[in-house]
């Protein structure tokens, strides 16, 4: 129809459109007396012509048959859904803005994506044979790449989790399928696709809003049993914040330390004791580059902002051939990309600390930011205290995590990351102590073709303490140590076939270590200096694997890396007289090796298999094999009042640590998927692990290879684990045996620890319990309880006193022999939510928790100091009586 | 002590956070139990041709009592070609004998049979001779002196040396006690009554070693014995130490080493480990039950010096004592036998009417632990 309309009133434009079609209006008069319709069209149709009409009101119509119906606000369907019937042909004609609300729409819009059949490749009648489809999975909102999202069809069973950059790569029959799609805190979903040849999809998931939805804390439901991986938890951040803070922050380190077979020392000590090991044997990543020390403030808090992080992945076993270099586990911590599509910030306040985070497009929808600080007034607060020992007390911490993404065109991209902690605290004036872990990352990824990409990464990680003492200027000192790396590698993945993914790459890292540098401090100090020579190392590795998928039922991995270290100067050594213990007083001779010569080198093969077995649709069996090498150690003194540590590259006397381990695991899950039960055991092996003769020095000890021995180590254990991941209450129980032990047997009886057995690691805690649970009140409220349980941990005990050359002295028991109190602790927390109006200037929730609520005096460190001849034995607790705190978390 | 306050200023930052007290002494159930494991500090003088053994059994960390003696063993030094020299017990724990003739190149063990029948041997040792102590030294500085020791060995073979040392000190009270109670009554005090000059000894409260292993030369240079600190009793009239080096071997060192390592500095942060230390001697039957301790042996040097008061410097010339003693006059009838008092001198000629009094820690030099019997080193 064609016409000139110039401001006629709806009547007469119906007069007129009557007068032109065989349309016949059906509409209130009081719902279009307001309207005034200026238009001027020629040949249009007459839907056309309706939307142009009513632009800018709250009118719809619809048209069936010859009958125009107008309805105010809300839309009168007609049709069926878009291709109901599967015809192909798309709906010519759009959606209208739809004025219920945005979560229906939304909701319509995702019904309509997921029903609509999408072609793949090229039209034609072949059907024969297969193709490849790829993609990546992507959040709706912010663009972001979904990591380790399922992507599969059900008949047959086929599937693949997406990558670190959220691809996918699936080799399916040609034809029809339905391919379904899950993944972590994000909604399930699914398309309709006719595959006709290789082509791509990228698919767009909508964030699971938990106040709004069911799911608290969900895992990957499906994976557990079908999932290739095993010895594995990864944990989103959606599940971290519903767990009980301590001091008002989310905790990654905490939530980790929840889960089964991790344990740790004690609460001030760094880092974790994953399946027997020690805490150096875990390979932290945090965007790939390494963290050396994770924690904050005596172990308070970890040093990663949860605002800006997306996801954490423990590899307990299972570990693949692309990593290496520790022994016992793998975490993966890893940043958010920014959002690609608008501005965003976000923070929260507690007691102690603040913290934002901002994130947003720099080219919209190619280049993104996110920057998160976060950092404790506690100085302010120290400086307003009467006190003068706090007056005069410092402590303090900030980090800082940046995370910058940019998508160069279709097959590249480029991501760079920088991270820095920093740590102070002094007490009373007298000894203070700084550490800093900070790192910086870049990634490079490129797509050959849908079937083959590569991943290119440098890192650098830096970590320094340094320790100063001003209490007696006569004595006054300062000490620094610090241990850097440099890390390169290559990473490909290639999809040969739907039965074979291959991967393959090279890394090399630079280790630089100043393990002490002593020096007087003031003008006054008359301290000696003393400066430990500085190590240097080099790492390398060149790794392959497969995953052959040998029938729907059964999957192998299997995968071999091979390393290769050397010890390089410059560096003098010292050498010692065969037959002899190595020791001080043996020192023979010194030998000068000059830059860049090798000292000492080491190489292995380290396999890597492991297989999987469905035994219905709901359970699974799974075997696995590793075999690690560890080139670095950390030596920890955890009996001093605050923990400090040293590290020590592998060197010809120090030989670096090697580990095997076998594991097997059933998993189960009911009820829908609702519950998950799973049943993993572990026998491990370690070849050379650290530790200590009796009476050693660790810190400035010039040859430490004279108080540190190789050891080997045994452990095994069982863990069992019930999770429940959807309804109003959720959460998980864990209960986990397991043992750790040391053998210490050299030639020499100094070298010779407990007569050479078995015996108790520090970090041996046969019982561990955990309950994590949250019970939804309401949308808004929420209510959460963790229990945690764990045996006390081993320590060496001075059992006797007696007098020698008229002296008195103290006898120890024999190493690890007794323990110190089981740990014990619950938390609990509410978490109020504001209203959940989709439209308005900030979202904000309220956090009230108490930590430690029982108020248990959990070790944090037990020492024995002597003084003035006796020995005295202390105790001390951080988080000795409960601990209530109230958090505010903003974001708009 | 520097180490507390850190601890409790910790303990006030941690409080902030925390709200919670912090720490706590910590004595687990095991360190009261009562493990009576034997000790041995046995040593063979080749110089004076004496063996003295003294055996004792331990005690629980927190059991406040003195150590058990070990009486009723039998014990014997047996050398490898078929000597056997018996000890005596001389009581307190201690077994004894001289005129041991111990000769170079045959190796000698302690033979112990304790009354509950257990038995328990030394391993071997050769006695290893030592050097002569060149010379024992004093310096003074700004807050006192320090005492040190020098020794050397041509042959280059000694390389491990331990000391130990008796230091003994003259001193006397605030005020000269001329009478005493006798029966109740004031008596003139004889000079073998007197109780102003008393001598006191101590030793040594640390494993003093050294190796000259990392040095060109066997050669020990001022290796500090013992500070005495600035206006100390031990300087106020005349100081002595006896210094006795012995040469230890490789096993001997490292015990001693390890055993000052893990029992005298402590967790601080350069500190060691803590760790079980045990000797060479072992129960023939059980030799995983740990006997602590250790038996040497070798030709000991000795030597002793004398320092004056007025030798000092004139700025370490001072002492403090008796600045809060004062005396009483008290008529004779007054007097108090049984009252804590101390008569030190008569008022009244020639029949005393009052008596000066005083405490018995002002004019009894005994009571600050010496004795008034004059040593027979003594000038």
């Amino acid at each position: 129809m064609s016409g000139e309309f110039n401001s006629l009133s709806f009547e007469q434009f119906v007069a007129r459109i009557e007068q032109q079609t065989d349309y016949h209006f059906l509409y209130k008069k009081e719902w279009t007396d307001s309207l005034s319709i200026t238009l001027n069209v020629t040949n249009e149709k007459i839907e056309k012509v309706l939307d142009l009409a009513f632009t800018g009101s709250d009118l719809h119509y619809s048209l069936y048959e010859n009958n125009i119906y107008v309805i105010k606000g809300k839309q009168l369907f007609t049709d069926l859904p878009v291709d109901y019937f599967n015809e192909g042909k798309a709906s010519t004609r759009e959606a209208f803005a739809f004025d219920y609300s945005d979560y229906e729409k939304q909701e319509r819009l995702k019904k309509q994506t997921e029903q609509k059949l999408i072609p793949i490749g090229t039209k034609s009648n072949d059907l024969q044979g297969t193709a490849t489809l790829t993609g990546m999975v992507k959040d709706i909102k912010s663009g972001e790449a979904i990591i380790g999202a399922s992507v599969f069809i059900e008949s047959p069973m086929i599937g693949i989790s997406t990558d670190q950059f959220g691809r996918y790569s699936l080799t399916l029959p040609k034809g029809r399928h339905e391919i379904k799609i899950k993944s972590i805190g994000m909604k399930n979903t699914q398309r309709q696709i006719m595959l006709y040849s290789n082509g791509k999809l990228d698919i767009e998931v909508e964030e699971d809003i938990t106040p709004l939805k069911e799911v608290l804390v969900q895992s990957e439901r499906d994976v557990r049993v079908t999932g290739m991986q095993m010895g594995a938890e990864r944990l989103d951040i959606r599940t971290m914040k519903q767990m009980p803070l301590a001091l008002g922050e989310t905790d990654v380190m905490k939530v980790v330390l929840t889960l089964p077979g991790v344990q740790t020392v004690g609460e001030g000590t760094v880092g974790l004791n994953v399946r027997g090991g020690a805490t150096n044997q875990n390979l932290l990543l945090f965007n790939d580059a390494i963290v050396y020390n994770p924690s904050h403030l005596f172990g308070f808090f970890s040093t990663f902002n949860p605002d800006v992080l997306k996801s954490v992945e423990l590899y307990k076993s299972g570990i693949t051939a692309d990593y290496g270099g520790r022994l016992s586990s793998v975490l993966d911590v890893q940043s958010r990309e920014g959002n690609l599509k608008k501005f965003s910030v976000s923070g929260g306040i507690s007691p102690i600390t603040g913290r934002l985070m901002i994130e947003g497009p720099i080219i919209k929808e190619r280049t993104s930011f996110i920057v998160g600080v976060r950092s404790t007034y506690s100085d302010w607060i120290l400086k307003q205290l009467k006190d003068p020992g706090l007056k005069n007390s410092q402590a303090s911490f900030y980090d800082i995590t940046a995370n910058l993404t940019h998508k160069i065109n279709e097959n590249n991209s480029l991501s760079i990351a920088g991270y820095i902690s920093q740590d102070k605290f002094k007490l009373n004036s007298d000894t203070s102590y700084s550490y800093s872990d900070r790192n910086a990352s870049i990634k490079w990824k490129h797509v050959f073709n849908p079937k083959f990409y590569s991943v290119v990464t440098g890192t650098a990680s830096k970590y320094s303490y340094s320790i100063n003492s001003i209490q007696n200027p006569i004595n006054a000192f300062d000490m620094d140590f610090s241990i850097q790396q440099l890390n390169a590698k290559a990473d490909f993945n290639y999809f040969l076939n739907p039965k074979h993914n291959l991967t393959g790459g090279l890394s090399t890292i630079h280790y630089r270590l100043a393990p002490g540098n002593f020096k007087p401090y003031g003008n006054e100090s008359l301290v000696s200096p003393d400066k430990l020579q500085n190590e240097q190392g080099e790492e390398s590795a060149i790794y392959i694997g497969d995953n052959y998928e040998v029938t729907p039922k059964l999957s192998l991995y299997f995968g071999l890396r091979y390393s290769f270290y050397q010890f390089l100067g410059p560096k003098d050594v010292y050498t010692y007289p065969e037959g002899a213990p190595r020791q001080e007083t043996n020192i023979q001779d010194t030998v000068s090796y000059a830059a860049g010569k090798p000292i000492a080198s080491f190489s292995g093969p380290e396999p890597r298999i492991s297989a999987r077995y469905i035994l219905s649709s709901s359970s699974s069996f799974k075997v696995s094999y590793n075999h690690m090498r560890q080139y670095i150690q950390m030596l920890s003194n955890t009996t001093a009042i605050t923990p400090t540590d040293t590290w020590k590259l592998s060197d010809q006397y120090v030989k670096p640590q090697s580990g095997d381990q076998v594991s097997i695991g059933y998993y189960k899950n009911m009820k829908g998927n609702t519950i998950e039960f799973s049943v993993e055991t572990y026998y491990k092996l370690m070849h050379n692990t650290v530790d200590y003769k009796n009476g050693a020095v660790l810190l400035l000890n010039h040859h430490l290879e004279t108080d540190v021995v190789n050891a080997r180590g045994k452990a095994y254990g069982v863990e069992f684990l019930i999770k429940k991941s959807s309804g109003r209450l959720n959460g998980w129980i864990s209960y986990t045996y397991s043992r750790s032990f040391l053998q210490t047997k050299g030639a020499f009886p100094s070298e010779t620890i407990n007569r050479g057995e078995y015996y108790p690691s520090s970090y041996d805690k046969p019982h561990a319990v955990n309950f994590i649970g949250n019970y939804k009140l309401s949308r808004r409220v929420n209510f959460s309880l963790n229990l945690i349980y764990s045996t006390g941990r081993p320590i060496t005990l001075p059992i006797a006193k007696y007098e020698l050359e008229g002296t008195r002295r103290v006898f120890y028991s024999d190493r690890n022999q007794y323990r110190i109190p089981d740990y014990f602790r619950s938390d609990v927390s509410i978490n109020v939510e504001g209203n959940h109006k989709i439209r308005k200037l900030a979202h904000s929730s309220w956090t009230f928790a108490v930590y430690n609520l029982t108020g248990r005096k959990n070790a944090y460190s037990v020492y024995f100091v002597a003084q003035n001849g006796v020995i005295n034995g202390y105790k001390l607790s951080i988080f000795g009586q409960a601990i209530p705190t109230i958090t505010y978390n903003f974001k708009f | 002590m520097a180490l507390q306050r850190t601890i409790k200023s910790f303990c006030m930052v941690i409080s902030l956070f925390a709200v919670g007290g912090c720490l706590e002494s910590y004595y687990p159930p095991a360190t009261n139990e009562r493990v009576g494991y034997l000790v041995v500090d046995g040593y063979l003088n080749t110089t004076k041709s004496v063996a003295t053994v003294k055996l004792s059994r331990t005690l629980g960390i927190s059991i406040a009592e003195s150590f058990p003696e070990e009486s009723n063993a039998k014990v014997s030094i047996e050398s490898d070609q078929g000597d056997i020299y018996p000890l005596n017990e001389m009581g307190n724990g201690i077994y004894s004998q001289t005129g041991i003739n111990a000769q170079d190149g045959k190796s000698y063990q302690l033979h112990i049979k304790t009354s509950d029948g257990n038995e328990y041997l030394s391993k071997n040792i050769q006695f290893k001779s030592s050097p002569s102590l060149d010379s024992i030294i004093w310096k003074p500085d700004a807050d006192g002196i320090t005492l040190h020791v020098n020794a050397h060995d041509d042959t280059n073979k000694t390389h491990y040396y331990k000391w130990n040392f008796v230091e003994t000190w003259q001193y006397t009270s605030t005020f000269f006690s001329y009478f005493k109670f006798v029966d109740g009554v004031p008596t003139p005090r004889t000079p073998a009554d007197y109780i102003f000059n008393c001598w006191k000894t101590a030793h040594e409260d640390q494993v003093l070693i050294t190796s000259t292993v990392p040095l060109n030369a066997d050669v020990v240079h001022d290796f500090p014995l013992v500070t005495i600190p600035r206006g100390s009793i031990k300087l106020s009239h005349r100081y002595s130490i006896l210094v006795e080096q012995r040469a230890l071997d490789d096993d001997a060192y490292n015990y001693w080493s390890l055993l000052k390592k893990t029992t005298e500095n402590l967790g601080g942060l350069f500190d060691p480990l803590p760790s079980q230390v045990t000797g060479n001697v072992y129960n023939i039957n059980n030799s995983n039950e740990p006997v602590l301790g250790y038996f040497g042996g070798g030709n000991a040097q000795e030597k002793r010096i004398f320092i004056l008061f007025s030798d000092l410097p004139d700025h370490l010339q001072t002492y403090s004592t008796g600045l809060y003693c004062t005396q009483g006059l008290v008529p004779v009838g007054k007097l108090s036998a049984n009252g804590g008092q101390v008569l030190i001198n008569a008022v009244g000629t020639p029949v005393p009417t009052d008596f000066f009094v005083s405490t018995p820690d002002c004019s009894d030099c005994r009571v600050n632990g010496g004795s008034t019997i004059k040593p027979d080193f003594w000038p």
